[in-house]
């Protein structure tokens, strides 16, 4: 009962402050960028340059690349315009197909910065359809897919785990914090303190608050992004799980402090430590050990198969219940904590 | 109704106490006093009777409640009245009184009759953050009855405030102890000390230095003197006599019979000049 | 006069550094920095990463390592496992006298068809290609990630400044102290240079540092400083406006984050948006403070350039300044 009068208390204070309407209209400004700003899918195209011998011009390949509508290539007249064209994209290569002495030569320019490795990959990608014709070619490689779905999400809708990740679960983390420096400051905290009502209900009452402004946004967003694409039950479990989680962290690292200033720094270096789990989620040949045991780096891939058209549901409710165990382990040390320091 | 027993504070936990060693009783419906400049230690006891503050060493109990580690329902008893206001300044005076009576599970006075004993019900629907200090700790004030408490502990209850509305809490307190409340209240004002407390303590530097009650320290502290102003040819005359001397006792007998008396009166020691006499220090 | 200035600046840093938040403000961008480096370094050797298990002979894995990142297992089940992982990882196995690449299947796009063609070639290591293949460069070291990645960091490290004269600013509000301040000879024009000069001294240090840190060779640091001091004006500004105007920290932040919504965009914009767009981007101070942060990086900037896009800059921050000034004077009485 007085946590139900504390969370109607604190939902009412926090409407009246400006914090809620402003997570909603960030909420819908993101949305906006996503619909309007961001393209659905990413094309990475990295342009070719290619002077081609005049003496080739009448082969297969030079009427292949003559004939070409794809803005990738670009035909140079001139060998040596290919460096100059290549500094002003440096995204791009360059090449020469020449004939010396009635051998066909690849003659590939590359910016500098490719690695070894991806030298060695270029140099046996070029020849490979040659090869492949070759009589005493062999190919004894087959392939076999381990999922069971290869589902692929638009590149706009990869990006709805990153924000709710970071806004709707690990927001909680700061604010949940401030909201109770703020409340040490009014004072308001003493004469809480001295009535029936216990630590953990004012505790709680403050982690309702932000898991109903974290719902709001990411349930805004995530309809107004991906419609009816989503599972809705299972990003709202998860919304649930992630955010308490994030909001518990907030909680246990507030109690170590005596006001916001002082908590800031940990909160901030926190909430970045997460963020970088974004890095492996965008690269997924960068998972070093560092990343992949911050709690955000499964969180985005669970969020991720909820939008997927058949989710990995073992891997989601995994990672949600050990979010739900470490909330509550996270909250009942701050609330041993706060005990001790809230009315300090 | 409040036990406190070899009690010693320290906000350093180490030898440097800010409660050294405090003793004393209040009984049920008495009034009772700290009465100290800042820093004395009076906040810091009033502290530890609230659950603010842990209990170190020593003991305590309130309304029967063991304070080491008082349950929750002990709070059903007590209202604490703060010398910082700390109310919701984004709640109305009413919504602040609605929210705080929720929290307690025994039946609670009505929000508009605290407000109108306060003087504040017509800014009932008022956001807390357009009160003036005075307004705010008359809400702190009422707020902190709102669950009729058995045991009221004052912080320094009309410091700041202007004489008017200090007298409206002065006849709040005087009323409430009518009615059988125990009070305990800290304040470094003597005359409050003086007109509401059945006994005070005098308290300095943690230590708690005597308990008696105002009369009785006046009683065994002051000097008997009596001032008076009278006319002699047409010139006014100022005398302060004592009382006990048998020469002034003549001379006062002589002036009161001879003279036309303008003013008169006893002049007992106060409070504070007996705090200076007793403690060696001042009362700020 | 500058006495003064001096004596608020002062207790701005001795308030700042007990209170870890400014150390952790002054340190981070550097942490930052350091992994931008760790990352560029790393990313630019990844092609393809395979998970192979002991079917895989020695040779093959030396073969594969001079293409791939390889790593090794010894049974088939824990190399399954490794491939099931999140990551882009696929594995390889000797199956019936031929190769099988195990894969998840949401693996990036033509990533399979990489290590079909590795794998392919060892086999085929002999076969005589009719073709000659030459690879040479044009010696440029400064991968686009490495090169963007330091824009960002160091434009973003000046917006830092403005965030820590706002947190400042509110804590003074909340303590009341700007009162006792309005109070005392200082005059309002000393006070605001004194809590200001925070917002420019950090971002210097912090982009130059930065910079250094990435190694990018011979660049213009004048240059730097002076992109640098442009774009911190607008933070500072930006960060008095939301300082003074918000008594509580949580108001403040959220602000905050409302303008880092266009700081981000728009140098996402300036990157990954083709040039048509651009236009759309041309009322953010941001977006050229990142062109010519891009230029200096690139060694292509010309002083011109510079104090052209550093004047706009500075003109945007005017007309933003006036139409925050009121504002800004409001809250500091």
């Amino acid at each position: 009962m007085h946590l139900l009068t504390s969370f109607l208390k604190d939902l009412k204070v926090s409407f009246k402050t400006f914090y809620i309407y402003i997570e909603i209209i960030m909420a819908l400004i993101i949305v906006l960028v996503l619909l309007f700003v961001i393209p659905e899918n990413f094309t990475s195209s990295a342009k070719a340059f290619i002077y081609l011998d005049p003496a080739l011009l009448e082969t297969e390949l030079g009427e292949e690349l003559t004939s070409n509508t794809l803005d990738e290539i670009v035909l140079v007249d001139n060998k040596e315009d290919i460096p100059r064209l290549m500094e002003e994209d440096r995204n791009s290569v360059g090449g020469a197909i020449l004939l010396e002495n009635g051998k066909m030569v690849y003659d590939l320019t590359l910016q500098g910065y490719e690695s070894e490795r991806f030298r060695n990959v270029i140099e046996k990608a070029l020849t490979v359809d040659m090869v492949r014709q070759l009589p005493d070619y062999e190919s004894k490689v087959s392939i076999e897919t381990l999922g069971e779905s290869s589902e692929r999400l638009s590149d706009r809708i990869n990006m709805l785990p990153v924000f709710l990740v970071i806004n709707s679960a690990f927001m909680g983390l700061f604010i949940i914090a401030a909201y109770i420096f703020m409340d040490k400051d009014e004072g308001t905290i003493k004469a809480f303190a001295v009535t029936p009502s216990r630590v953990w209900e004012y505790l709680l009452s403050k982690l309702g608050i932000i898991l109903v402004t974290g719902l709001m946004t990411g349930l805004l967003t995530a309809v107004l992004v991906a419609g009816f694409n989503v599972h809705y039950v299972h990003l709202i479990i998860l919304l649930i799980a992630s955010n308490v989680f994030g909001s518990a962290v907030g909680l246990f690292i507030a109690s170590f402090y005596d006001n916001i200033i002082k908590a800031m720094g940990a909160l901030y270096i926190t909430i970045i430590t997460f963020a970088f789990a974004t890095i492996s989620y965008y690269m997924p040949s960068f998972t070093p050990l560092v990343i992949r045991i911050l709690p955000s780096y499964p969180m985005l891939f669970a969020f991720r198969e909820v939008f997927l058209e058949k989710p990995d549901l073992g891997y989601v409710y995994t990672y949600t219940a050990l979010f739900f165990i470490l909330a509550v382990v996270f909250f009942i040390l701050a609330n041993e904590r706060f005990k001790k320091t809230l009315t300090a | 109704m409040i036990k406190v027993e070899n009690l010693f504070y320290s906000y350093t936990k180490d030898e440097n106490y800010a409660v050294k060693d405090v003793n004393f009783q209040v009984e049920k419906g008495e009034v009772f006093g700290f009465l100290g400049p800042s820093g004395a230690g009076k906040s810091t006891t009033q502290g530890i009777l609230t659950g603010l503050l842990p209990l170190q060493m020593g003991r305590a109990s309130v309304a029967g409640y063991d304070m080491k580690k008082p349950p929750r329902e002990m709070f059903n008893k007590i209202g604490v009245s703060f010398e910082q206001s700390n109310v919701y300044n984004k709640l109305t005076a009413l919504g602040n009184l609605e929210f705080y009576k929720k929290l307690f599970d025994v039946p609670t006075l009505d929000s508009m009759e605290l407000l109108k004993l306060a003087g504040i019900d017509h800014v009932a629907n008022k956001r807390a953050s357009t009160f003036s200090k005075g307004m705010k700790h008359r809400l702190t004030f009422v707020r902190s009855m709102i669950n009729n408490p058995e045991v009221w502990f004052l912080d320094e209850p009309t410091t700041g405030l202007d004489p008017s509305i200090a007298s409206q809490i002065k006849d709040v307190i005087k009323d409430k102890h009518k009615e059988g409340k125990t009070i305990f209240l800290t304040t470094h004002n003597m005359f409050i000390a003086d007109e509401l407390c059945d006994r005070v303590g005098f308290i300095i530097d943690g230590v708690l230095k005597l308990v008696d009650s105002p009369r009785n320290l006046k009683l065994q502290y002051g000097e008997k003197f009596v001032d008076i102003e009278y006319k002699e040819d047409g010139k006014s005359k100022k005398e302060t006599l004592s009382i006990i001397k048998e020469e002034d006792k003549h001379k006062l007998n002589h002036i009161i019979n001879n003279y036309e008396i303008e003013l008169m009166h006893t002049k007992e020691a106060t409070l504070e000049e007996i705090f200076i006499k007793v403690t060696g220090r001042g009362l700020v | 006069m500058l006495s003064k200035i001096f004596r608020i600046l002062q207790r701005d840093i001795k308030s700042g550094m007990r209170d870890y938040m400014v150390l952790y403000i002054i340190i981070f961008p550097f942490i930052l920095a350091f992994i931008l480096k760790m990352m560029t370094t790393s990313v630019g050797s990844i092609t393809v990463n395979v998970a192979v298990d002991d079917s895989i002979g020695e040779d093959m894995i030396l073969y594969l390592e001079d293409y791939a990142k390889v790593e090794t297992f010894d049974s088939l089940d824990k190399m399954r496992e490794r491939v099931n992982r999140t990551d882009d990882i696929f594995g390889l196995t000797m199956k019936d006298g031929g190769y099988l690449v195990y894969q998840q299947g949401n693996e990036t796009q033509g990533t399979v068809d990489i290590l079909d063609l590795i794998v392919t070639s060892y086999d085929n290591q002999d076969l005589e290609v009719p073709i000659d293949v030459r690879i040479s460069d044009i010696d440029w070291k400064l991968s686009p990630l490495k090169q963007y990645g330091g824009s960002l960091l160091a434009i973003f490290m000046s917006v830092l400044g403005g965030m820590v004269i706002l947190i400042n600013l509110i804590e003074e509000k909340t303590e009341k102290t700007l009162t006792a301040i309005n109070v005392s000879p200082t005059k309002r024009s000393e006070f605001v240079l004194g809590k200001g000069l925070m917002g420019f001294i950090l971002p210097i240090f912090h982009s130059i540092g930065m910079l250094l840190l990435l190694n990018f060779g011979n660049i213009d640091y004048l240059m730097v400083f002076v992109t640098t001091i442009s774009i911190a004006l607008i933070s500072v500004i930006i960060g008095f406006s939301i300082g003074v105007t918000n008594d509580n920290i949580l108001a403040g932040i959220s602000s905050l984050k409302m303008i880092f919504i266009p700081v981000l965009g728009s140098i996402f914009g300036a990157i990954f948006l083709s040039a048509k767009w651009h236009p759309f981007l041309y009322w953010s101070p941001f977006y050229w403070a990142f062109k010519s942060m891009d230029a200096i990086i690139l060694k292509e900037a010309t002083w011109g350039m510079i104090i052209m896009n550093s004047g706009i800059i500075i003109g945007i921050t005017f007309i933003v300044f006036m139409g925050l000034s009121k504002r800004i004077n409001r809250g500091l009485n």
